[in-house]
């Protein structure tokens, strides 16, 4: 901390904001003679968590001969089990809003367990295939099982996971022509299609979460991934050398517009800056012009931008 | 900095010190507004999305402007181009000043992006300037990062910018990179700079953007500390293979035993950590930790102390249950502490350790959609990729 929070201290100590017990605390923190270590704990207990995830793929990749496929799948069984058993002894009581971690590494714990387990059911689907030539729908089993433990356990990041499994199903499921609307059309296009479908979804389930106020907080998790997956598939279709790709360009535009108008009303700042992105990229697409048409195109439509945010910000005040 | 800016920082910084303390209970809402009453803010500040948002508009609004008189001037000669930076130096120093004086533009991006571009368009300029004057020379490249980092050195202080002061270390770096002895050079600015940096960083006579300034180039000091006593860095000739041509023979002669690399890359990390512990620096004590990491990573690659998947589990469990003892011997301090340091909140920076998890979680631990190939894969004997939760790996 700073010397201007010793002062901060000293003036509140003054106007008797705050008692003498808590102002030598903070005086304390001021002065750095208290340090936080909490995040750093929760980075480590983190990325301890994917390092664990990580070698235990590696392990089943190189030691599959060696091992034995039953002792790998039996030795995965017991290391999720165990995660789950110090889950269920740790667990919060369930609400349907956000419930307080009731230890810090409760989260990490609980994401390692679902890591361990997906890695189980792939390594069993793939080595039995009990699901046949169906085994993207294991992807779909995933997602719904993260999902719920995430609900269980008030968990946004298994939550994130679990929508982008449902995703990785959709986008397998396409790769593989099990499914998807429109095979009369190309791949790209249909990829394309079910990519905007399930970005719809995942906007619903936003809107749903909290309309419901059923775990509410996880909402921006899901409307934030929706729009990213739309944006990202009309971005994936725009360009100059058709009428189709123009219209793509064009729904880029309007879209991105849209949102960013509709996001500055709910004040609500990353999807306004993915709404201009979108805007911008739509504006911004190569047309080949001379270099003084181009470069005067950026320039105005930039400064105009500028203006635009700066307006934004006026009636938006971001907190800085 | 003037003296206005100096003190609009100041206040900023009172204020982000009672909203941290207030997010983290420590405060109650009154508290936090006496502080907002008693240091208001006089500057127009964009929050961090917008400002994200401004900065990368203005550097491309910059870019175009050049292309455009450019494009206008009929001309793409060298005589052109150099004259115009010089011209478009003069201009974003001017933009600069007007943002952040009279315009009061503070935190907005875009004074950020002309105090950033007005550096590289001195050094555009002048390069040209000196090619004007004489034969091109080997040492152009060491001339142009020396120019670079004292107009970023300048540009810090006088806009106090992080990034600038960042980016004239780095070119200072550069700069001594293209040294004979580059790899003693490197050590030596370290040791010089961390020291003074880090007083720098806790000296109050200071304002808060230059103290920003110095801890992190305090940190990359560090860095380079590190990469000057690395033995990958040694063995790869990292630094010796960088100076000027003309002095290679010269540079070689002025390498040091490797046993002594060996030695240090074990020690630097370590010496980091107990660095950041002693002066309860919790960059340093990440960064310490990070140092840590590589030079395992560093012996893994030297010594097959282990199997990968090994070396992986092992180091995640190892990270695991030291993180869960340390929190569980600082809880047991009195009063939750031990020698200064707490595994409780103090600055309620929860919500943003938790959006880096969801956005790391989202980018590394998902599975990716395959296709018809990956797909076809799986089939064949011991082998197929899948995805599902997090798993992404070849059976």
């Amino acid at each position: 901390m700073t010397s201007e929070a010793l002062t901060v201290v000293q003036r509140l100590r003054a106007a008797g904001l705050v008692s003498e017990p808590l102002a030598a605390r903070l005086a304390r923190i001021a002065r750095a003679e208290l340090v936080s270590v909490r995040t750093e704990l929760r980075l480590a207990l983190y990325a301890g968590a994917l390092l664990v995830a990580a070698g235990v793929g590696v392990l089943v990749q190189e030691n599959l001969r060696r091992l034995g496929a039953l002792t790998i799948a039996v030795s995965l069984t017991l290391a999720v089990a165990s995660c789950f058993f110090w889950v269920a002894r740790h667990a919060p009581r369930f609400t349907w809003g956000e419930a307080p971690a009731s230890h810090l590494a409760f989260d990490y714990i609980l994401l390692l367990g679902v890591l361990l387990g997906a890695s189980d059911l792939a390594f069993v689907e793939a080595r039995w295939t009990p699901l046949g030539p169906a085994w993207p729908w294991h992807l779909l089993f995933v997602s719904l099982a993260t999902a719920l433990v995430a609900v269980r356990y008030d968990s946004r990041i298994l939550f994130s996971l679990s929508l982008t499994t449902f995703a990785a199903w959709r986008g397998v499921s396409i790769g593989l022509g099990l499914r998807g609307i429109g095979r009369l059309i190309d791949a790209s296009g249909r990829l394309r299609a079910d990519a905007i479908g399930c970005a719809l979804l995942f906007l619903l389930v936003g809107l749903f979460l909290l309309r419901t106020g059923r775990k509410a907080h996880f909402e921006p998790v899901a409307t934030h991934l929706g729009w990213l997956l739309l944006l990202g598939s009309f971005v994936s279709g725009i360009g100059t050398s058709g009428a189709v790709e123009l219209v793509w360009t064009l729904a880029l535009l309007v879209t991105g517009v849209a949102l960013a108008s509709g996001a500055a009303r709910a004040r609500r700042f990353a999807l306004f800056a993915l709404g201009v992105v979108a805007a911008v990229s739509a504006l911004f697409h190569r047309l080949d012009p001379p270099l003084v048409v181009a470069a005067g195109w950026y320039f105005l439509a930039s400064v105009a931008l500028l203006a635009g945010l700066a307006w934004a910000q006026r009636r938006l005040r971001e907190e800085a | 900095m003037t003296r206005d800016a100096t003190g609009a920082d100041r206040a900023q910084a009172a204020r982000a010190t009672a909203r941290a303390w207030r997010r983290a209970d420590l405060l109650d809402e009154a508290a936090l507004a006496e502080v907002e009453r008693q240091w208001p803010d006089d500057r127009r500040r964009f929050g961090p999305v917008l400002r994200t948002l401004a900065f990368c508009l203005a550097v491309l609004a910059t870019s175009a402007a050049f292309a455009l008189v450019l494009a206008l001037s009929d001309s793409h000669s060298e005589d052109t181009l150099g004259v115009l930076a010089l011209v478009f130096a003069l201009a974003l120093i001017a933009a600069t000043e007007l943002a952040k004086g009279p315009f009061r533009l503070c935190d907005a991006g875009l004074e950020a992006a002309t105090g950033l571009l007005a550096p590289l368009a001195v050094v555009g300029g002048t390069m040209w300037l000196l090619s004007k004057l004489g034969p091109a020379s080997p040492y152009s490249t060491l001339v142009a990062l020396a120019i670079a980092g004292f107009s970023y050195a300048v540009a810090s202080l006088r806009w106090g910018s992080t990034a600038s002061a960042l980016l004239a270390t780095a070119c200072l770096g550069g700069a001594l990179a293209q040294v004979p002895g580059a790899r003693l050079a490197w050590m030596i600015a370290a040791l010089v700079l961390v020291p003074l940096t880090l007083r720098g960083e806790r000296a109050s006579a200071l304002p808060p953007s230059h103290r920003r300034s110095c801890q992190a180039v305090s940190l990359l000091a560090l860095v380079g500390l590190y990469v000057a006593l690395h033995l990958g860095s040694y063995d790869r000739h990292l630094l010796e293979d960088s100076v000027v041509y003309a002095q290679r023979e010269l540079a070689r002669q002025w390498v040091l035993p490797r046993g002594l690399f060996v030695v240090t890359t074990a020690l630097v990390p370590i010496g980091v950590l107990t660095l950041g512990l002693v002066r309860r620096r919790r960059a340093v004590v990440l960064l310490g930790a990070i140092l840590v990491a590589a030079s395992l990573v560093t012996l893994r690659s030297y010594v097959h102390v282990a199997s990968l998947w090994l070396a992986l589990s092992a180091s995640g469990a190892a990270l695991v249950l030291l993180a869960l003892g340390l929190r569980r011997w600082l809880d047991a301090g009195l009063a939750h502490e031990r020698g200064g340091f707490t595994a409780e909140s103090l600055a309620g920076d929860e919500q943003r350790v938790r959006l880096l998890e969801t956005a790391v979680a989202v980018a590394v631990a998902g599975p990716t959609a395959r296709t018809h190939d990956a797909a076809a894969a799986r089939l064949e004997p011991g082998g197929g990729r899948f995805g599902g939760g997090g798993a992404s790996s070849k059976f």
